[in-house]
């Protein structure tokens, strides 16, 4: 990739857009938001789930437990989501616009604790000072907005968190890793692995490759054609390599997966066909009639890319993958229409039940080598979503974890957290009730084990009937016994997305 | 007596014509330290970097607000461009594909997230001066 001379160049690629006349000013759909919002969260408990958190930390705080936590179990449950939706009386239209809202929940001898701490991100400094929103957000356009100096201004290191190295980072797919001091959720600043890396996305799905090394993308639909950087962190964390990639693919990716010797990453044909102006979202089209794009990449040479077409639809979370037969297989949890999932992350901002259209199918997307074509094959298992699985070695990964809604839900929201035995085809269920929204479930192998799936199932979740919200512990092989322990805080959190244990 | 004061006025009038004075506010310079690096373009060509600019400054940056007049200009289309040079290696920092790191700015504050066209910054110098604000990304 030749460096650009930004000075000299009209910028990114934008030969290729149509330079579009100013847009009308925007409506301030943020206060209707606000209104309904309000409006129904007094006869709604479960609305907490998306409510702000006004300050900017809470300070650590012992839990009551029942039960007791597992020997061996000790660290870190460290989770991040957005906390943050309203400023002034102006409210996101998006469920993923909120500022990260970082949490620990802390497993130690004495028990556990809990405590939480806004990022002091560029964006989440400045508009507390404003006391008001100053930036466009992913999802929704700010009347008046500041422009960006580049992605990191616009971070708002809202959807995952990455223990590495004895630190910790917040994850935001369009910019950069957001260092955190592990021990006290204080902010450190942007984690820039290179002078020519600045501001470069580091997508919030990491993936732990087998000998410790990390490997991570960077999708960038708006540089050239489309770019993608392929990232590979050292164990130590420090950089290794990283590989810009020419996709020519405006689609969109939020995970990748990993077999023996590829990474594979598949862009969905949600397509920026535009320049960006306001909300990122809003720039982009889903395209039914055009293919994704699966690019498999060597590992061991990253110039060595394997195209695929694959059918239009979208995985925002990919479970593993494996080399077979010639061939390499994904696993994911996958959806025909990335506008339908994409509008009832909208209604939740405004006080209402998800609508619950798009239902994932768990898909297997085998990519054939030797003939160069793809394969989708529909499991007819409906409505998982958050995966895990064992990722210490490669696959095929036998069991695989995930959260689903079983029976009723106040919300119409994941209310349960199963097991899916692959071999077997079956699922074990452990359902927390109607009023309860579930977190993402983190499997932790037992320390000294190398036993697949030896270990603990661990996750958090509001209880909407008691305003609560809790930590689960579960056997990871016997999920339908219930929990071997649980741990309450005495107020609902807002959900978060995604979590990850640091052992003690 | 009256020949020299017309001469005079007359003199006063032609100086008018070539020298109007760009009041330049510079705003939202997040830190002190490096140095703004200013070029004022009269035309694409010089806007693109084929051809001289038609003014430039370098002054010591503060956080906040700055304000630096260009004086003697004629009167015409321009367009300017602001760089914060925070580490003084003389350029705008960026990463590999030309996105800066370092802050910068152009006149009339285009809503783009690309570097800003000479037509996105152009504005009109008057003959009796003009006061424009680039506030730094």
């Amino acid at each position: 990739m030749q460096r650009r001379q930004f000075l000299r160049s009209l910028g990114l690629g934008v030969g290729a857009f149509t330079l579009l006349p100013p847009l009308p000013a925007l409506a301030a759909l943020g206060d209707e938001t606000y209104a309904r919002f309000v409006a129904a969260r007094a006869a709604a408990p479960w609305l907490a789930g998306f409510e702000t958190v006004a300050e900017d930390a809470m300070p650590r705080r012992a839990v009551a437990l029942r039960g007791k936590l597992p020997k061996g179990l000790r660290g870190a449950l460290f989770r991040n989501g957005p906390g943050r939706f309203d400023r002034n009386g102006q409210r996101y239209r998006h469920w993923f616009d909120g500022d990260g809202l970082v949490q620990a929940w802390r497993l130690n001898d004495t028990g556990v604790t809990h405590e939480a701490r806004f990022v002091a991100t560029h964006k989440y400094r400045r508009e507390s000072q404003a006391g008001r929103f100053l930036y466009d957000a992913a999802g929704t356009s700010i009347a008046g907005s500041l422009e960006a100096r580049n992605a990191d201004d616009m971070n708002t290191a809202n959807t995952s968190v990455l223990p590495l190295a004895d630190r910790l980072y917040a994850l935001w797919e369009g910019g950069s890793a957001w260092e955190l001091d592990p021990h006290t959720l204080r902010s450190i600043g942007t984690r820039i692995f290179r002078d020519d890396l600045a501001a470069i996305p580091f997508s919030a799905h990491p993936l732990r490759d087998v000998d410790g090394s990390l490997w991570n993308i960077g999708v960038m639909a708006y540089a050239g054609d489309g770019t993608l950087v392929l990232w590979h962190v050292g164990a130590d964390g420090k950089l290794l390599s990283a590989t810009p990639i020419a996709s020519g693919h405006r689609g969109y990716a939020h995970s990748f997966a990993i077999s023996e010797r590829h990474v594979v990453v598949v862009l969905s044909p949600w397509m920026l066909e535009r320049e960006i102006r306001g909300a990122f979202l809003e720039s982009l089209q889903w395209r039914s009639d055009q293919a994704g794009l699966a690019l498999v990449i060597d590992k061991h040479d990253p110039g060595k890319v394997r195209r695929f077409d694959v059918p239009a639809g979208i995985v925002y979370h990919w479970a593993g993958a494996h080399e077979v037969d010639g061939a390499i297989e994904l696993c994911g949890c996958w959806y025909d229409d990335a506008a339908a999932v994409n509008r009832d992350f909208t209604a939740v901002m405004r006080g209402e039940r998800v609508a619950g259209a798009a239902r994932s199918d768990l898909v297997t997307l085998r990519l054939s080598l030797a003939r160069g074509e793809a394969e989708l094959r529909r499991s007819g298992v409906h409505g998982l979503e958050f995966p895990d699985f064992d990722q210490r070695r490669h696959g095929p990964h036998r069991r695989l974890y995930a959260l689903a809604q079983t029976g009723a839900s106040v919300a119409n929201y994941l209310n349960s957290v199963v097991a899916f035995d692959r071999r077997r085809e079956r699922l074990q269920v452990h359902r927390y009730g109607e009023h309860v929204l579930v977190e993402e479930h983190r499997f932790v192998a037992r320390p000294g084990s190398t036993r697949a799936d030896d270990g603990w199932l661990v996750g958090t979740a509001l209880d909407a009937a008691r305003g609560e919200h809790l930590l689960a512990v579960f056997d990871a092989r016997h999920l339908d016994d219930g929990p071997l322990c649980e741990a309450r805080l005495p107020r609902p959190m807002p959900l978060s997305f995604h979590a990850a244990f640091a052992a003690a | 007596m009256r020949n020299l004061v017309l001469a005079g006025l007359m003199a006063t009038t032609a100086l008018d014509a070539a020298a109007a004075t760009l009041t330049l506010k510079v705003s939202d310079i997040r830190k002190d330290g490096g140095h703004l690096l200013i070029t004022v373009e009269a035309t694409a060509d010089g806007w693109n970097g084929k051809q001289k600019e038609a003014a430039r400054a370098r002054i010591e940056a503060k956080q906040g607000e700055l304000v630096y007049r260009f004086e003697d200009l004629p009167p015409g289309q321009y367009a300017v461009q602001v760089m914060h040079d925070e580490n003084d290696n003389g350029k705008l920092d960026s990463n590999f594909l030309g996105i800066p790191s370092e802050g910068y700015g152009f006149s009339n504050n285009p809503s783009v997230m690309r570097r800003a066209t000479f037509e996105e910054a152009r504005f009109e110098l008057p003959a009796a001066g003009a006061e424009i604000d680039v506030r730094l990304r």
